[in-house]
């Protein structure tokens, strides 16, 4: 049962993603085009780095490195877990069979192993292709590659266990579950950066921490039937004083969107968590400012600090604006006939959900803010990094409403964001296009301050015309979309 | 006696991949008719009205309501038609009342005047209380009374409604057969599906039995009961499938 439950869900997953394969063949290559530049790009700067041709000035250690996978993992586990068993409303065929809730977990543990752990082996495979291919000279010894793994895994597996303790039916016993499974970041954060014990140890710590990951993930089923009933079943819904929230210049339509979308994300508390999360940017940057002993003085060490921010913010960006713009039609799921059945144009539905989504930018600003403060930038310096932000949030969000006006994904699995394959895509595309806006003002700003400036404004309208058209783009789509 | 033809099919044709779902339907509705779509699952009802709802667009022939074609202004047809589709997924978060206040302002009507209607269609179908809470929390009856009142209040000329009876209790769905037909008497006209051959009986002027993606009888109940030399409309039915 443990294992018909596990094959379902990956036939499912595969069924999906091959027909968006089938229905966009470019998307494979681009996809493989993207992966192997993106790596090539990053093993690259890990040898230039390594070797001094380019002095940082920056120590990063493989223990580090291990913490952001262990991290990355746990999060997109987190995700994952959350839409596959938690709130998943056909879960209840499963819970209702006479099988222990454990295997139902233990299934979709495998599911979200093995997907995801088959996308670091094939990242793995290319990576050793490249540096063989190359003649890369990465400092990536024999024990760094199975304690990915084994980070991985810990990640992984703690995750389900996250997503059920966060999901429990009342705050005190979410806060209970959660500081429960606090020991795995925390040790995690002990073992690979803090005291940094060396590659074996930290081999030995993740190795430990996997086994405990799928032991919490395994016993967190004892509280599945809570955390389901909390998050996929039907409750005594809310009652609300009816008010109307509209942006100037929009037109009915937009506004009936708009308010629609402000609602819903203020309801369902996605906009508490978007500005929870640009908080913890702005903390977190804060925080690595003052953990950073000496500043570095290397030849690029002057764009560290600056690359951090914006580092942080395209983080922040994709996680608040792109993944809400790539579930904006998805998202409906069967409710979109409300919309496709309505005498209004594709094109006014989605800027009235990309104003509703505009609303988190100002919080995207503030996070590019304290930082260079604390550091004691010059003000022209703050107001670029602030320019900067903008740039990064709207395209990240015209990114984000392009593609989910595209080509939809109504899965319920997958909250009606589209498959692993393409969110890496548009991460990669968005890095790239955030670079190629905000790189040659930084440039530009080095040598000629003003002019920089100018530039940075001219970049934010850019990109606000690039979310236009993002816009203009989609709805014609959403238009033609048969249901 | 109906007026003149307001929903028309001729030789529609859908094709979900290999799959023929409609196969040539050529269909007229009149004004002050509710006709009704019966047949088996997956005969191609529901198709065929999300193709008069422009939900879906037919691969061959050409789909009309109102004079209007489907394809040529998909806006023009749903700014006439009320839609409820088979299952009626809502937003979760809005109250009923912001739901319908959604619908009415997408469809440009102000919300003073959407409030006549909505407190007509919400007396008819007692849901004062669904107005005042999030659709989350509403069961499935309670969801199939917002999704009809949506394409009720605004009194729009034409009204397809898949299943409509699906989750209504036996005393609402008297109520919305007796409004229906009401309805259809006022000048206006209702294209319905049903599994529920009484309620065609009950309220249709006119049916038709889709079976395999075609119509396999069409006319009034009687004429329909006549061709297969049944009773009912129910034996009818199982007459007319098993033999098509």
């Amino acid at each position: 049962m443990t294992f018909a439950l596990h094959a379902a869900d990956v036939l499912q997953t595969y069924r999906l993603a091959s027909r968006r394969f089938r229905r966009q063949p470019l998307a494979l290559p681009l996809f493989a085009l993207l992966l192997t530049g993106s790596l090539y790009l990053l093993l690259r700067t890990a040898e230039s780095t390594a070797t001094g041709e380019v002095d940082t000035g920056l120590t990063i250690t493989p223990g580090a490195l291990l913490f952001a996978a262990f991290f990355l993992s746990l999060g997109k586990s987190a995700v994952d877990s959350y839409y596959r068993l938690v709130r998943h409303p056909p879960l209840v065929f499963a819970i209702a069979q006479p099988l222990p809730r454990v295997r139902i977990v233990a299934a979709k543990l495998g599911t979200v192993l093995s997907l995801n752990l088959g996308f670091v082996a094939l990242a793995l495979g290319v990576a050793t292709v490249l540096i063989l291919g190359f003649g890369m000279r990465v400092p990536a010894g024999g024990l760094f590659v199975p304690g990915l793994v084994a980070a991985s895994i810990g990640g992984l597996a703690s995750g389900v266990a996250f997503s059920v303790a966060a999901s429990l039916g009342s705050w005190r016993r979410k806060a209970a579950g959660l500081a429960l499974l606090s020991g795995f970041p925390a040790a995690a954060w002990i073992a690979l950066v803090q005291t940094d014990p060396g590659l074996w140890t930290q081999l030995v710590v993740l190795a430990g921490m996997a086994v405990a990951g799928i032991a919490a993930a395994l016993a967190s089923s004892a509280w599945l039937v809570e955390a389901w009933n909390a998050q996929a079943s039907t409750r005594p819904g809310g009652s609300h004083a009816t008010r109307e929230f509209r942006l100037p210049l929009m037109t009915d339509a937009e506004a009936a969107v708009f308010d629609k979308e402000v609602k819903t994300a203020w309801r369902k508390r996605e906009t508490v968590l978007s500005l929870v999360t640009l908080a913890f940017v702005a903390i977190a940057l804060v925080a690595v400012f003052f953990l950073i002993e000496e500043m570095p003085t290397g030849q690029v060490a002057r764009f560290l600090l600056p690359i951090m921010i914006l580092a942080g913010v395209f983080a922040g960006a994709a996680v608040t604006v792109t993944v809400r713009g790539l579930s904006s039609v998805g998202g409906e799921h069967e409710a979109i006939w409300v919309l496709k059945t309505s005498p209004v144009r594709g094109r006014a539905v989605m800027m009235g959900k990309a104003g509703a989504y505009a609303l988190v930018l100002p919080g995207i600003v503030l996070a590019a803010v304290p930082l260079p403060l604390v550091a004691g930038f010059p003000l022209d310096t703050v107001v670029l990094l602030a320019l900067a932000a903008l740039t990064v949030g709207l395209l990240m969000a015209a990114l984000g409403l392009y593609e989910g006006g595209r080509a939809p994904s109504f899965d319920r699995a997958s909250g009606g964001l589209p498959d692993s394959f393409t969110m890496y895509m548009i991460f990669i595309a968005g890095m790239i296009a955030c670079t190629v806006f905000v790189a040659p003002v930084g440039v530009l700003f080095a040598f000629d301050r003003p002019a920089g400036l100018v530039a940075g404004v001219a970049a934010a309208e850019l990109s606000a015309l690039a979310l236009y058209g993002a816009v203009r783009a989609a709805g014609p789509r959403l238009d033609r979309l048969e249901l | 006696m109906p007026r003149r033809g307001v929903l028309s099919a001729k030789a529609v044709t859908k094709r979900y991949g290999p799959i023929l779902a409609v196969d040539g339907i050529s269909l007229e509705v009149a004004q002050g008719e509710v006709f009704g779509l019966l047949g088996s699952n997956g005969a191609g009802k529901t198709t065929l009205m999300k193709i008069f709802a422009t939900l879906l667009r037919p691969d061959a022939g050409t789909a009309s309501v109102a004079g209007i074609d489907v394809i040529q202004d998909p806006l023009a047809v749903r700014a006439c038609i009320g839609f409820v589709p088979d299952s009626a997924a809502l937003y979760d978060k809005l109250t009923g009342r912001e739901f319908l206040h959604l619908v009415a302002k997408l469809r440009g009507i102000p919300i003073p005047r959407a409030e006549q209607g909505i407190a007509e269609v919400s007396y008819l179908l007692r849901m004062d209380e669904e107005l005042a809470r999030e659709c989350d929390g509403l069961s499935r009856g309670m969801k199939q009374k917002l999704a009809l009142a949506s394409a009720m209040f605004h009194k729009p000329p034409v009204l397809i409604l898949d299943e409509p009876t699906n989750g209504l209790d036996p005393r609402f769905a008297k109520l919305l057969k007796g409004w229906l037909k009401d309805y259809a008497r006022a000048g206006n006209t209702v294209l319905m599906s049903t599994h529920v051959t009484q309620v065609a009986e009950a309220i249709c002027d006119r049916v038709a039995i889709v079976h395999e993606g075609r119509i396999a009888a069409e006319g009034s109940v009687a004429e329909v009961a006549a061709r297969a030399d049944a009773r009912t409309l129910e034996d009818a039915f199982s007459v007319i499938v098993g033999e098509a």
